[in-house]
């Protein structure tokens, strides 16, 4: 089903005050809300907090779906509201980052399956990728991880095409550099 | 990792799954709200409508009251009024002031509207003499 289609029907459901909008909603849009959250918070614990807190925010006041034109990007920038709420509230970075240390994937991230189990270069990929600034490990994981398009991770993000390409391309230079650095620092 | 490799390494890692059962608790959750909502909106629509009525059925019995009230006291003030004064009791108040009694009063009263016929004169000619 197409986010439109999905978008009609969730505004028919709320109509009709059926709480079956919520499961349509989390079929279409979770998954990839998921994947943003976690690029956000780097936290895999945080961002499945931050999605139950949306979908409550959603349970409370479903009414406000009806006023909504255009439903993805609007679910895009709750979540995206939520997390900046959730980054300012927390300091626990520094232990997050600490915690990375060993060789380990960050928490918020796997390997793909069928994956070969992770090798140092994965972790090194991995820990780079979360140094990302936020704006830029977004588009990454939208773009790499959940194999969106450019236009597609535009409309999520609310950005426009040129801006999604421009951050991939500024990733991907950050990624090289940060781990042509750390080559060369290797013995 | 070789930096020109990255989009292949990027293709090999992926967010982490969700938790098990995290869309049966956040659905449950959710679902759980919107059912507490609604009964709250139901109950506060039932609670409205009920005020409602109350202060429409205060109004009712009010302005019956009123009506009612409004009744009564016309029909009060109009069986309170003092009749108009009749001919007799003009001609008894005049008579009165000239040191005469009611008889005369009544008699003028009955003959007035004739004192113009001379035919009248006799009766009233009579009367005095009474």
């Amino acid at each position: 089903m197409t986010a439109d289609a999905i978008q009609r029907r969730v505004r028919d459901l709320v109509r009709g005050d059926d709480p079956a909008a919520l499961e349509l909603l989390y079929e279409g849009f979770a998954p990839s809300l998921l994947a943003f959250l976690l690029s956000r918070l780097r936290s895999r614990a945080d961002a499945e907090d931050a999605l139950q807190h949306l979908f409550l925010d959603l349970a409370r006041r479903p009414r406000q779906l009806l006023g909504v034109r255009d439903l993805e990007p609007w679910l895009f920038t709750k979540a995206r509201n939520l997390s900046t709420d959730r980054l300012r509230v927390r300091a626990r970075e520094a232990a997050r980052v600490e915690a990375m240390e060993g060789g380990a994937l960050p928490d918020w991230m796997d390997l793909a399956p069928r994956s070969a189990p992770a090798t140092a270069d994965d972790a090194a990929l991995a820990t780079a990728v979360d140094g990302l600034p936020d704006d830029q490990r977004e588009v990454v994981v939208l773009k790499a991880f959940q194999g969106l398009t450019f236009a597609e991770v535009a409309a999520r993000l609310g950005v426009s095409l040129n801006t999604a390409a421009s951050r991939w391309r500024y990733a991907l230079e950050k990624l090289r550099a940060r781990l042509a650095g750390e080559a060369r620092h290797e013995p | 990792m070789n930096p020109d490799r990255i989009e292949e390494g990027l293709a090999r890692l992926r967010t982490a799954s969700p938790s098990p059962g995290l869309q049966t608790r956040i659905l449950a959750v959710a679902r759980d709200e919107w059912t507490r909502r609604s009964a709250a909106r139901r109950a506060f629509r039932v609670a409205a409508w009920r005020w409602a009525a109350a202060v429409a059925a205060v109004w009712v019995v009010c302005i019956g009251v009123s009506l009612r009230e409004d009744a009564l006291t016309s029909r009060a003030l109009a069986s309170s009024r003092p009749a108009a004064p009749t001919r007799t009791d003009g001609a008894i108040e005049i008579l009165r002031e000239a040191g005469l009694n009611g008889a005369y009063a009544r008699l003028w009263s009955a003959s007035a509207p004739d004192l113009s016929a001379p035919s009248s004169w006799a009766v009233l000619r009579t009367g005095i003499v009474l």
